[in-house]
């Protein structure tokens, strides 16, 4: 049916093709485990055929309301949001974080520190091994490749707080733990599952959020290239979670990711008619409808589409704002001295009230 | 099969001269506007500006078109039944309101066996028809109607045949199992993600984008469970060769998709699909359960890519699972 020697050739060539991203992927592997990122940026470097795009300001669309082209900043606000989730997996994966090289700013001052964050131990499941060591790569290609964009605009990583203490501190305002300290998400795999749970879901608000916020089509495409890989890593999360919780109902994944979802949905604070945000933008993996419970693998609002969250309801989340009902934030929890911006806006939140 | 030999043949002639297919796609997009003389080319949304060459209305029925093959597949696979007569009429005319197009019929899936998977499918099936409806609902009488669609057991064996994953002796049912149905979303859900982010930037209302951006992200969810789901079953039990299955359904729409020019920056390239088949790392072995290029970004397929892959050929714009092509401005092939 199909003429054998020029399939097997296009096929070859296509697998020939796929392998530089595997083989980025293998290089990554080796790069966070003993040069750090350095062996990332070159290999980065060496696969990269594209264009970057010089991060110049273009003109303001009259159609939004913003004050300003805010490109940059939206990215930047993204790289820490990239920094903090590739230094969680590369930690779980490794046992180290990102290079010295990839946390300092495009205009060399130098990175924060990371607090915690330890290698999870995947031998006894090997299955989430394997996701966690994709879902590193894909997270410490995102830095490296924001850091790429933004060239010498970028941020440096902030301060980092990955310890079980700051994990634990959510589980117990999720009331998943009733005493601090006990949850550790780089204690099994399971843990360390529900605490990718608290982030992956996050990113894809975030990136949603920021979507119609950037002026250039460039950046908006490879912005929405981001938003889908972190939507796939959400949906894996979640599904192992489901898969695991209906086998082993005794160790209450379903029910604790519930609970992480609404204290995200808490925390966030309620944004009452910008069009951009809703009260209750957050879902556990599982809905109870009159009874009967289904299967809830995709977060969405009654039109199926995913939710959104403004710059200030991401950040209530990641400082763990509890009091965002009341008063703003500009640090906290995974970010002991807020992230780094050049703008209030994208370091400080509202009450949210 | 020799249209698609002959299909898969001229893809490959074809490799070495292509261009950046985007901009043909605009040139041709304009051409089948120009020759089919059908008035969805000319609408607009109230209160939206149209300085482009497309209009969003053109975007969202191109969506819309995607969104009816979905809804009709996992609708069949949960209820044996389609959408509601309700759900699929439209305009091809201003102002003239017509019945959607005839399906050549799906059949229900016994989940019974799976009930996980049937968990899935009745959430993704939920989550399609709400796109259905929702994009009939913003584009209101711009509204395309849905057009004749094919997602018979046949129609996905003419695909698996060409990805060399069945025969006419021993056919592909999506249908037959829990798994069967997997892969029979499998074809699917990587290809709206990448039809969702292709299409982003050429939305000019900020509204609609945000949406979009939405159905992109659920897109991507429903793909990552499908993936998932296939990687695991596939570790579990190497026999069924699901991971190998993937591979060949990937490169099937590769091939077919053909060779837009390399931009790593916004995720647009060549080889823009990928199988769920993992690989060793020094650290241990990673899966490949998301399908990014060098820069972790997922790809954008052009209209006109997304279109070869569900006529199954690249120069008729008809075939496969639309055996009269789609209804729209957007009908080219790549």
């Amino acid at each position: 049916m199909i003429d054998q020697n020029n399939a097997t050739e296009i096929l070859t060539a296509i697998d020939k093709r796929r392998e530089q991203r595997r083989g980025f992927l293998k290089i990554a592997g080796t790069g966070t485990a003993v040069l750090g990122g350095a062996a990332l940026l070159s290999a980065c470097g060496s696969d990269n055929k594209g264009t970057t795009p010089t991060p110049t300001p273009t003109p303001t669309p009259t159609a939004t309301a913003t004050t300003g082209n805010l490109d940059l900043d939206i990215l930047n606000f993204a790289l820490n949001l990239e920094y903090l989730e590739a230094q969680y997996y590369l930690y779980a994966v490794t046992g180290a974080g990102l290079a010295a090289n990839q946390t300092a700013s495009g205009t060399g001052t130098a990175g924060g520190m990371v607090t915690g964050g330890a290698r999870v131990d995947f031998s006894g499941d090997p299955l989430v091994g394997a996701y966690a060591r994709e879902i590193a790569a894909d997270e410490a290609l995102h830095v490296t490749f924001l850091r790429s964009v933004l060239g010498s605009a970028a941020v440096a990583m902030p301060n980092i707080n990955i310890s079980p203490a700051v994990f634990s501190a959510l589980a117990v305002a999720a009331g998943i733990d009733q005493t601090a300290g006990s949850f550790n998400p780089y204690a099994s795999p399971e843990a360390f599952l529900l605490g990718a749970f608290i982030f992956e879901d996050v990113g894809v608000t975030a990136y949603k959020g920021a979507a119609p916020l950037i002026t250039n089509k460039t950046y908006l495409e490879a912005a929405a290239g981001i938003l889908a890989a972190e939507a796939y890593h959400a949906g894996l999360v979640r599904t192992v979670l489901y898969n695991k919780g209906i086998a082993t109902p005794s160790n209450n994944l379903i029910t604790n990711a519930n609970k992480i979802s609404d204290a995200r949905d808490s925390v966030d604070g309620t944004v009452v008619g910008t069009g951009v945000s809703a009260a209750d933008d957050d879902q556990g993996i599982t809905v109870t409808t009159a009874g009967v419970t289904d299967a809830n693998l995709v977060p969405t609002d009654g039109n199926g589409i995913a939710y959104s969250r403004s710059v200030s309801q991401v950040l209530n989340i990641v400082y763990l704002n509890t009091a965002a009902k009341t008063a703003g934030a500009s640090s906290g929890a995974f970010f002991p001295n807020g992230l780094n911006a050049n703008l209030a806006a994208f370091k400080t939140s509202s009450a949210n009230a | 099969m020799t249209d698609t030999n002959q299909q898969l043949m001229e893809t490959f002639d074809n490799r070495v001269e292509r261009r950046n297919e985007r901009r043909e796609f605009f040139k041709a997009a304009i051409g089948a506007a120009a020759v089919a003389g059908a008035g969805a080319a000319a609408v607009t949304l109230g209160g939206v500006a149209t300085a482009q060459t497309v209009s969003d209305a053109d975007v969202l029925n191109f969506a819309l078109n995607l969104e009816y093959l979905e809804a009709q597949f996992y609708l069949y696979a949960l209820n044996g039944t389609g959408l509601a007569a309700a759900d699929t009429d439209g305009f091809l005319v201003a102002g003239t309101l017509v019945a959607g197009g005839t399906t050549v019929a799906g059949q229900k899936v016994d989940f019974s066996g799976d009930s996980v998977v049937g968990a899935y499918a009745k959430e993704i099936a939920a989550d399609e028809l709400a796109h259905v409806r929702f994009l009939r609902s913003a584009l209101g009488t711009a509204r395309v109607p849905m057009p004749n669609i094919d997602v018979s057991p046949a129609a996905f064996n003419v695909a698996a045949m060409a990805a060399g994953v069945s025969t006419a002796a021993a056919p592909f049912n999506p249908y037959a199992s829990p798994e069967a149905f997997l892969l029979g979303a499998f074809i699917f859900e990587d290809v709206g993600v990448t039809a969702y982010k292709g299409a982003a930037p050429l939305l000019s209302s900020k509204t609609y984008l945000e949406a979009a951006a939405g159905i992109l992200a659920v897109e991507a969810y429903h793909a990552a469970i499908v993936r998932t789901s296939l990687y695991a079953k596939g570790i579990a039990t190497p026999s069924k060769m699901l991971l190998e299955t993937t591979e060949k359904i990937s490169n099937l729409r590769d091939t077919l998709d053909g060779s837009p020019a390399e931009n790593s920056t916004v995720g647009i390239g060549a080889d823009d699909d990928q199988g769920i088949t993992g690989s060793n790392t020094p650290t241990g072995f990673a899966s490949n359960i998301v399908p990014l290029n060098a820069n972790g970004l997922a790809y954008s397929r052009s209209p006109g890519q997304v279109l070869n892959i569900v006529y199954g050929n690249t120069t008729a714009p008809r075939g496969l699972f639309f055996p009269n092509g789609v209804n729209g401005t957007f009908k080219a092939n790549a």
